[in-house]
């Protein structure tokens, strides 16, 4: 099954979608003639802008505020009486990076599309998707089939993040369960920039050697740093499909669900070359100028100066539990993930078998303060040294909410604190509503931690920011 | 021969020291006449709900009720439809005769569903006056009920039933205005567990649709906050034959 296209191939995959396009089409041929007569439509969306504005000048690349605006008009023509439906979503982005040489950026994404079919026993979705699986908030754990924008790291919440992509969603709905199915057709990976942005991994590393008092030599190695995708992934082929299957049940008063997974690590982890290109992985890691002459001493190629972003196939095997107990809601995720990719304390890739667990709890008081706590641990098996994991790493977050004056204001307060790296993230958030469709929040972000850690990396991006929402 | 039973009534009343234990019977059957009335086999109502806070500022929302009575089990079914901060919000409640009942809400924000503690009926509902206590029909097996009086409310005879909670309630006591010819509640005075009025439930337009009496509009009045919650019906259907499946919850993603 797993052939590599070629161009013929890749017509057959296209001819693939058309036909179940067509075929469901045929099923409802009442739909087209219904469509003529009853459709309704609705209609909604949001602008927002938002206003960062950076607390510290850190360094002459980084940009001190940055403006965004972005509007997403929701669209969705339903067609009651044949169970059909149509979603299309747009969203328009714009950004201006306010600094000596203002850059500005603007763009129009077709968010999600799809039609769906709703049938009393199945319901089938094709087209543009986000999938949201999983019990617990904001953190991955089961939630991996939608690859995720972190172009502005985690300014905006996991929901936000996520990239719609094409897939096909069919939802089998039983006596007491629902099984569901998955597949995507084509790959498509997180956007995670390594280089030459603020909330980039490895920031502006590389600008800094260029404009740098460095020998040309240096400039010439680091000049030549390159990070190729692996065209394959990117191919139409059908070796690229990734499948997602959930069966959710209720057991006593245990809502549970059970998850199977066959799809690539939507992250890329960067793969050497040759065995100078962990060398350059060190000296990226960690840019010292010691790192740094131990890289150039070596006279690389191009070849070793390419690094790969690998995104290994993975099978995921899971299972999440939701109840609640007395006045708690109590929620959990378990997963075995085969082949996760990580980097030996030498910087050479490798993959390891990683099983994680993440417990949460949440209460709401008679005075409606509500709090969400949540517990991960990370567990690598067939553990060697690893850069920069730990065989165990533990993590929690922790989620505060306060109402005021009936939702007029809204108080909230996000925490992320990796116990075992001691990097953290505070997030508090301030909303006033003025109208129910219509809100002004006042936020900040803080990172803390060493500089090879999650949020450590970020450590001189901590900012405030105005948002002024409108809802329609 | 209902008279003859009135008189019956009334004389065991007078009767000390059986009369409280009668006065009980005759409460208790009020309100399981309350209860049970002919509210259809299943319900569909459109809601416009108004908030109004204590300087006037209204704010609107509409929703869909759907509601079905199964022999054991009530399943409730509401989705937000206004304004668009909680467009697509959905609330699916099962109340179960015997065991706890089971609530889940789906957020569109969060993308999928979430099981919500239904113990905590003392939380206010999606921030209206009207807790998760106030939106369940209460069973009258969980009260002690009196009727306290008879008397005429909004040119309505009317049994006054004062009830104590015998079950768990956020309440002390609520006082119940009983339409006698409708069987429908008119008003309900609440009482805090300081046993002060804290909020008061009225009927202000009540009419037949598909011949059931129907409340066509309420208001929740929090005395304490000086904060109420008006909801008018604006569509109405009785006995549609809802399907079960817009009370399934793998269907509410």
């Amino acid at each position: 099954m797993m052939i590599l296209l070629t161009h013929t191939n890749l017509s057959k995959l296209k001819f693939c979608f058309y036909a179940i396009f067509i075929y469901i089409l045929a099923l409802w041929p009442t739909a087209g003639a219904l469509a003529l007569i009853k459709p309704t439509y609705s209609g909604s969306g949001y602008i927002f802008n938002r206003v960062y504005q950076d607390t510290e000048d850190d360094n002459p690349y980084e940009k001190q505020q940055d403006i965004e605006a972005r509007i997403r008009l929701e669209n969705k023509l339903k067609f009651e009486d044949c169970g059909l439906s149509v979603k299309i979503n747009l969203e328009g982005r714009y950004e201006i990076l306010l600094n000596e040489g203002t850059d500005k950026e603007g763009d129009i994404f077709l968010k999600e599309a799809y039609f769906k079919i709703e049938k009393p026993k199945f319901s089938l979705a094709l087209g543009r998707q986000i999938v949201s699986w999983g019990k617990l908030d904001e953190v991955v754990v089961l939630d991996r089939l939608s690859p995720q924008e972190y172009k502005r790291f985690i300014l905006y919440g996991k929901e936000e993040r996520k990239i719609p992509q094409a897939m096909l969603k069919f939802n089998y709905f039983g006596n007491g369960y629902r099984f569901e199915t998955i597949v995507l057709p084509v790959f498509k990976a997180s956007d995670v920039r390594f280089f030459g942005s603020d909330w980039s991994i490895y920031n502006h590393l590389l600008d800094y050697i260029k404009d740098g008092k460095y020998p040309i030599v240096v400039k010439d190695t680091v000049g030549r740093i390159k990070i190729k995708e692996d065209h394959n992934l990117n191919s139409k082929s059908l070796d690229n499909i990734q499948v997602g299957l959930r069966l959710r049940s209720k057991i006593s008063d245990i809502d549970y669900g059970l998850y199977y997974m066959n799809l690539f690590h939507s992250i890329a982890t960067l793969r050497e070359n040759t065995t100078t290109g962990n060398i350059l992985k060190r000296f990226i890691n960690f840019p010292t100028e010691d790192n740094l002459l131990a890289l150039v001493a070596l006279g690389p190629t191009d070849r070793d100066l390419t690094l790969i972003l690998e995104h290994p196939r993975t099978q995921i095997i899971g299972i999440d539990a939701e109840t609640v107990l007395n006045t708690y809601g109590i929620r959990a995720e378990l997963a075995m993930c085969l082949e996760q990719p990580y980097l030996r304390d030498d910087f050479a890739y490798t993959q390891k078998d990683t099983l994680t667990i993440g417990i949460g709890l949440d209460h709401t008081t008679p005075g409606e303060f509500y709090f969400n706590i949540q517990f991960i641990e990370n567990c690598i098996l067939g553990y060697e040294p690893l850069f920069p994991d730990e065989r165990n790493s533990h993590q929690v977050n922790l989620n505060l909410s306060q109402n005021f004056f009936r939702d007029k204001f809204i108080f909230t307060l996000k925490h992320g604190y990796n116990l075992s790296y001691r990097d953290w993230m505070l997030n508090p958030k301030l909303t006033y509503k003025i109208k129910p469709e219509f809100e002004l929040s006042l936020s900040g972000f803080i990172f803390e931690g060493g500089a090879t850690t999650l949020f450590g990396r970020f450590r001189n991006k901590d900012l405030v920011y105005l948002e002024i929402r409108y809802r329609f | 021969m209902l008279r003859c039973y009135r008189y019956y009534l009334l004389l065991l009343m007078l009767l000390s020291p059986i009369s409280v234990f009668s006065q009980d019977l005759n409460a208790l059957r009020i309100m399981e006449e309350a209860f049970r009335r002919d509210d259809g086999r299943d319900a569909y109502f459109k809601i416009e709900m108004t908030l109004i806070d204590n300087t006037g500022n209204e704010r609107k929302r509409l929703l869909e009720v759907y509601t079905k009575d199964y022999a054991d089990l009530m399943k409730t079914f509401i989705r937000f439809l206004e304004p668009a901060d909680i467009k697509d919000t959905s609330f699916l409640s099962l109340e179960y005769n015997e065991d706890e009942d089971i609530q889940y809400l789906y957020l569109p924000a969060l993308g999928r569903v979430r099981r919500i503690v239904s113990s905590q009926k003392n939380l206010r509902f999606m921030n209206t006056d009207f807790t998760y206590e106030d939106m369940q029909r209460r069973r009258p097996e969980k009260d002690e009920h009196r009727v306290i009086c008879e008397e005429i409310f909004d040119g309505r005879q009317c049994y006054v039933v004062e009830s104590l909670p015998k079950d768990k309630s956020q309440y002390s006591k609520r006082v119940s205005w009983i339409d006698k010819e409708s069987r429908m509640i008119l008003k309900i005075d609440f009482y805090n567990k300081s046993g002060q009025k804290s909020k008061v439930f009225r009927v202000v337009d009540l009419d037949k649709r598909q011949n059931i009496w129907t409340a066509l509009k309420v208001v929740m009045e929090d005395l304490e906050d000086k904060h109420s919650t008006r909801m008018q019906v604006v569509e109405v259907k009785y006995n549609q034959g809802i399907n079960d499946d817009t009370f399934n919850p793998y269907k509410l993603e």
